[in-house]
C-alpha cells in the first residue's frame, strides 16, 4: 500500500518534470498527454462503493504522437490495475490500447492502425474516446481521405476495439461531404450557404444462429443537408438501416430509421435553437449480441441539456436509439450592460426544455404481439407518438455579474424521469424540481471565494438532496469542500436513511500540469471544482490524480 | 509481474524526459474543423496577421469554460486595442450538444473566431486533456503558452504574456 502512493506520488514528480514545452527527436516533434487517477477504497456499501481486495486502485494513460512534416505516428500506453470502481471490469490489464500511423498533405489524409471518426453527426458511423468516461470504441483497420475543392470523401475498412480485444464484426464505410458553394464560382461568396453529404456504412458479420437466418452484411446509410444564411440555420440529417436482427432489439426483422433536424436563429445577444428527433429500432453496433455500451457503430444522442451542477446531472436522460421521439428548444439572451434590466456588467438568460417521448407502435398483425423475436416486430406510425413518457427538463438558468467583484446565478429546473426506460428496473419514476444557486466573490486579484448551493426535491427514489460547496482559489491553487445529503426517504416498502457526503479536495495547476487530491466520499457524476470539469465514479477513500500535456 | 508493467511505464516516462527540448514554439498541427456555418477550415491556416493569438478549447457543458470566455470578452477590446490579439474558441461539443453553440456564442455576445472540433481530432492533436486548455501562440503562429484550468485571475497572466508578445519579448518555455 504504502509503497504504491509511493509510487503514485513519484509518477506525479515526474510529470511535473515534464514540462518542457517541445521535444524534438530526428527533426519532428513529440507532444502527448498523461493522466493518473489512484484510489485507495474505504469500505462502504451505502453509497455503492464496495472495498476491492487490492485496496487501491490504478487508471492511467500515457499518450504520445511524433510529427515530422507529413507524417505522424502515435500510440497510447494504457493501464487499469486494477480499473477503479464504476469503470468496466473488463478493462483489467494494460497495455498499447491504441497506434497508428498517418500521412497527410494537403489532398490526402490516411491513417493505418487506430482512428477515431465521425460521418455527418454521427447517426451511423462514430468511434470516439471519453476516458474519464472509460469509453473507447475506436477503429482499427485503415482510413483514406481525399480533399478537393468543393467535395471530400473518406473510405474505411476496420475492425472494432472493445476493451482489449476487437468485436466480431468488419466495418466498411464511405462518407462524402460537398460543399455546393464551393462547386460554382458565383456562389464563393454567397449570403446562402449549402452542405450535401451522405454515408453508407456496412457491417459483415458470420451467421451461426441455429433457428434464424440473419443477413451476414448488415448496411445503413444516411444523407444530410445543411443550410447557412445570415443569422438563420437549419440542418437535417436522415438515415436508414435494413434489418438487422440483434440483441438489443429483441432480434426482430424490422428496418431501422432515424431522422434529425434543427432550426436556428441568431444575432448578437440573442441566440435559439429547436431540434427535433426520431429514431426507430437504429441501434447499430459492430456485434449483433452486444448489448450495453458495447461495440456502438451508430451515435444517436441524447437531446437534452448536459448539466454541470452535480444535483441537475443526477438523472440523465439515456438515448433510446431503438425507438424514441423528441424535441429539444433553447433560449438565450444577454440583457443589455447598462440598461435598467441588464444592470451595469449586464445580465444573461438562458431557456431550455427537453422532452422525449416513446414512438407509436401496433401489431403486425392479431397472432404476434409487439416486438416478437423472428417477426418484423412492429408497425410505426412516422408522426405519431407512443404513449410512454420517458424524460422532460425545463431549466432556466439566469446569470449576473453585480460589480467587479461578484457574480451571481441562479437555476431553477424540473424535470421527469422514466425509471424503466433510463435505469432498466422498476421503481416509480421521478418528478423533481432543482434550485440552484452558484455565487463567486473575487474578493482580491488572484482570489476567489465560490459558493454553490443546489437542493434536489422529490418525493420518489433517494428523496431530497442538498449540497453545498465552498471553494477556495489563489492563482494555481485550489481548495474545496463539499457537502452533499441526502435527506432520507420513505418509499413504503424501503426506507431510505439520510446520509452524508463529504468531500475534500485539495489541488494545484502549474501550466499544463494538475494535481489534486481528494479525500471522503463522492457520488458518480460531473464535478466541476478547480477550474475544470470531468466525470468521476462513486468513490469513498482517497484519491490522487495527475494530469499533463507536453 | 505487476512490477514490470509498473517499471515498463515508468522507463517510457523516463525515455520522454531524455529527448531535448528544442528552444522555438511548437506550430499548429494540421487538423480540419469546422466553423459554425459549416466551413471546413485546416487549422495550420489559423493566423492574424503577426499578431497573437489565443487558443481556447471550451464546451458548452463546461462551468469554468464559459467563465474563462466571458470574463476574457469583457476585456476582449482592451485587449484587442493594446495587442492585437485575436481569440480562436474551440468548441469540442460533440454531436449531442454543438446545436447550443452558435446560440450560446451570440447569446452570450461573444465576438470570438469559433470552430467546431465535434470528434476532439484537434483536442487530441494538440495533447488536449482538460477543459479548459488555453493555448498563446506568437505572431509567427507557435505555441509560446499553455494553461489548463480557468480560474479568477488566470486571466491577467495571459494579458502579461500578450503584453511580453507585443513588445517582442521572449517567452520562457519552462
Amino acid at each position: 500500500m504504502i509503497k504504491k502512493l509511493l509510487f503514485a506520488s513519484f509518477l506525479g514528480i515526474i510529470a511535473f518534470g515534464v514540462n518542457a514545452q517541445s521535444q524534438v527527436l530526428g527533426g519532428g516533434e513529440v507532444h502527448g498527454s498523461f493522466q493518473a487517477d489512484a484510489q485507495y477504497y474505504q469500505k462502504d456499501s451505502a453509497i455503492g462503493a464496495d472495498e476491492i481486495p487490492e485496496d487501491m486502485a490504478v487508471n492511467a494513460f500515457l499518450e504520445m504522437r511524433y510529427t515530422n512534416k507529413g507524417f505522424e505516428a502515435g500510440m497510447r500506453y494504457e493501464l487499469f490495475m486494477p480499473p477503479m470502481q464504476g469503470y468496466d471490469s473488463r478493462w483489467s490489464g494494460n497495455g498499447f490500447g491504441y497506434r497508428y500511423l498517418r500521412y497527410s498533405n494537403e489532398k490526402v489524409d490516411i491513417t493505418a492502425g487506430n482512428f477515431y471518426e465521425q460521418f455527418g453527426s454521427g447517426m451511423i458511423l462514430r468511434a470516439y474516446q471519453e476516458w474519464n468516461l472509460g469509453f473507447d470504441n475506436s477503429l482499427d483497420g485503415v482510413r483514406v481521405k481525399y480533399k478537393m475543392k468543393a467535395l471530400t470523401v473518406t473510405g474505411l475498412v476496420a475492425k472494432q476495439r472493445l476493451f482489449w480485444d476487437l468485436t466480431p464484426g468488419l466495418v466498411r464505410g464511405a462518407d462524402a461531404q460537398l460543399s455546393v458553394n464551393d462547386l460554382f464560382k458565383k456562389m464563393n461568396d454567397a449570403k446562402t450557404r449549402m452542405f450535401l453529404g451522405g454515408s453508407f456504412v456496412s457491417r459483415y458479420q458470420v451467421d451461426q444462429n441455429p433457428i434464424y437466418n440473419l443477413p451476414e452484411n448488415v448496411a445503413a446509410c444516411a444523407g444530410r443537408f445543411q443550410l447557412y444564411h445570415g443569422g438563420f440555420n437549419f440542418k437535417m440529417e436522415m438515415a436508414q438501416k435494413i434489418n438487422d436482427p440483434n440483441a438489443t432489439n429483441n432480434f426482430i426483422y424490422k428496418e431501422g430509421n432515424a431522422v434529425m433536424a434543427e432550426f436556428g436563429y441568431s444575432k448578437k445577444g440573442m441566440g435559439m435553437t429547436l431540434q427535433l428527433n426520431r429514431s426507430d429500432n437504429m441501434d447499430f453496433r459492430s456485434s449483433r449480441t452486444a448489448t450495453g455500451f458495447d461495440s456502438h457503430i451508430g451515435y444517436i444522442p441524447a437531446m437534452t441539456r448536459q448539466h454541470a451542477y452535480s444535483l441537475a446531472a443526477m438523472y440523465p436522460y439515456a438515448s433510446q436509439a431503438n425507438g424514441q421521439m423528441g424535441l429539444q428548444a433553447t433560449f438565450i439572451y444577454k440583457l443589455k450592460k447598462k440598461s435598467a434590466l441588464g444592470g451595469r456588467y449586464g445580465t444573461s438568460i438562458n431557456v431550455n426544455y427537453a422532452f422525449s417521448n416513446s414512438i407509436y407502435k401496433e401489431q403486425i398483425n392479431d397472432s404476434t404481439t409487439i416486438g416478437k423475436t423472428g417477426t418484423l416486430g412492429y408497425k410505426s406510425d412516422y408522426f405519431k407518438l407512443g404513449d410512454e413518457k420517458y424524460y422532460h427538463d425545463f431549466n432556466i438558468k439566469i446569470s449576473r455579474k453585480l460589480s467587479r467583484k461578484w457574480n451571481v446565478s441562479l437555476m431553477y429546473m424540473n424535470l421527469y424521469y422514466n425509471m424503466v426506460i433510463n435505469e432498466g428496473h422498476n421503481s416509480p419514476d421521478v418528478f423533481a424540481d432543482v434550485i440552484i444557486g452558484d455565487v463567486w466573490w473575487k474578493f482580491k486579484p488572484y482570489n476567489s471565494l465560490h459558493f454553490e448551493m443546489q437542493g434536489l426535491f422529490t418525493k420518489q427514489d433517494e428523496g431530497n438532496w442538498s449540497s453545498l460547496m465552498v471553494e477556495y482559489n489563489r492563482k494555481g491553487f485550489f481548495g474545496a469542500v463539499i457537502m452533499l445529503y441526502n435527506h432520507g426517504n420513505d418509499l413504503g416498502h424501503e426506507v431510505v436513511d439520510p446520509q452524508l457526503y463529504p468531500y475534500l479536495t485539495l489541488g494545484y495547476t502549474h501550466k499544463t500540469t494538475r494535481i489534486s487530491a481528494g479525500y471522503g466520499k463522492q457520488r458518480e457524476g460531473i464535478v466541476c471544482v478547480g477550474g475544470v470539469c470531468r466525470a468521476v465514479p462513486a468513490s469513498n477513500g482517497f484519491k490522487l490524480t495527475v494530469n499533463s500535456s507536453f | 509481474m505487476n512490477k514490470i508493467r509498473f517499471y515498463s511505464l515508468l522507463i517510457l516516462m523516463m525515455g520522454m524526459l531524455s529527448f531535448t527540448s528544442s528552444d522555438g514554439g511548437r506550430p499548429l498541427p494540421k487538423i480540419d474543423v469546422k466553423t459554425l456555418d459549416g466551413r471546413m477550415v485546416n487549422t495550420s491556416t489559423f493566423e492574424n496577421d503577426g499578431k497573437p493569438m489565443i487558443i481556447s478549447f471550451w464546451a458548452t457543458w463546461c462551468k469554468p469554460c464559459i467563465h474563462e470566455l466571458t470574463t476574457i470578452s469583457d476585456v476582449y477590446e482592451d485587449w484587442q486595442d493594446e495587442t492585437g490579439v485575436k481569440l480562436i474558441a474551440i468548441s469540442v461539443d460533440n454531436s449531442r450538444t454543438s446545436g447550443g453553440v452558435l446560440p450560446l456564442v451570440n447569446g452570450k455576445d461573444w465576438d470570438y473566431e469559433v470552430y467546431l472540433d465535434e470528434n476532439k481530432d484537434f483536442q487530441r492533436a494538440m495533447g488536449v486533456n482538460l477543459v479548459p486548455h488555453t493555448f498563446i501562440l506568437n505572431g509567427k503562429g507557435e505555441i509560446v503558452w499553455e494553461h489548463t484550468a480557468f480560474t479568477e485571475g488566470s486571466e491577467l497572466e495571459m494579458i502579461e504574456i500578450l503584453r511580453k508578445l507585443s513588445r517582442g519579448e521572449e517567452i520562457g518555455t519552462h
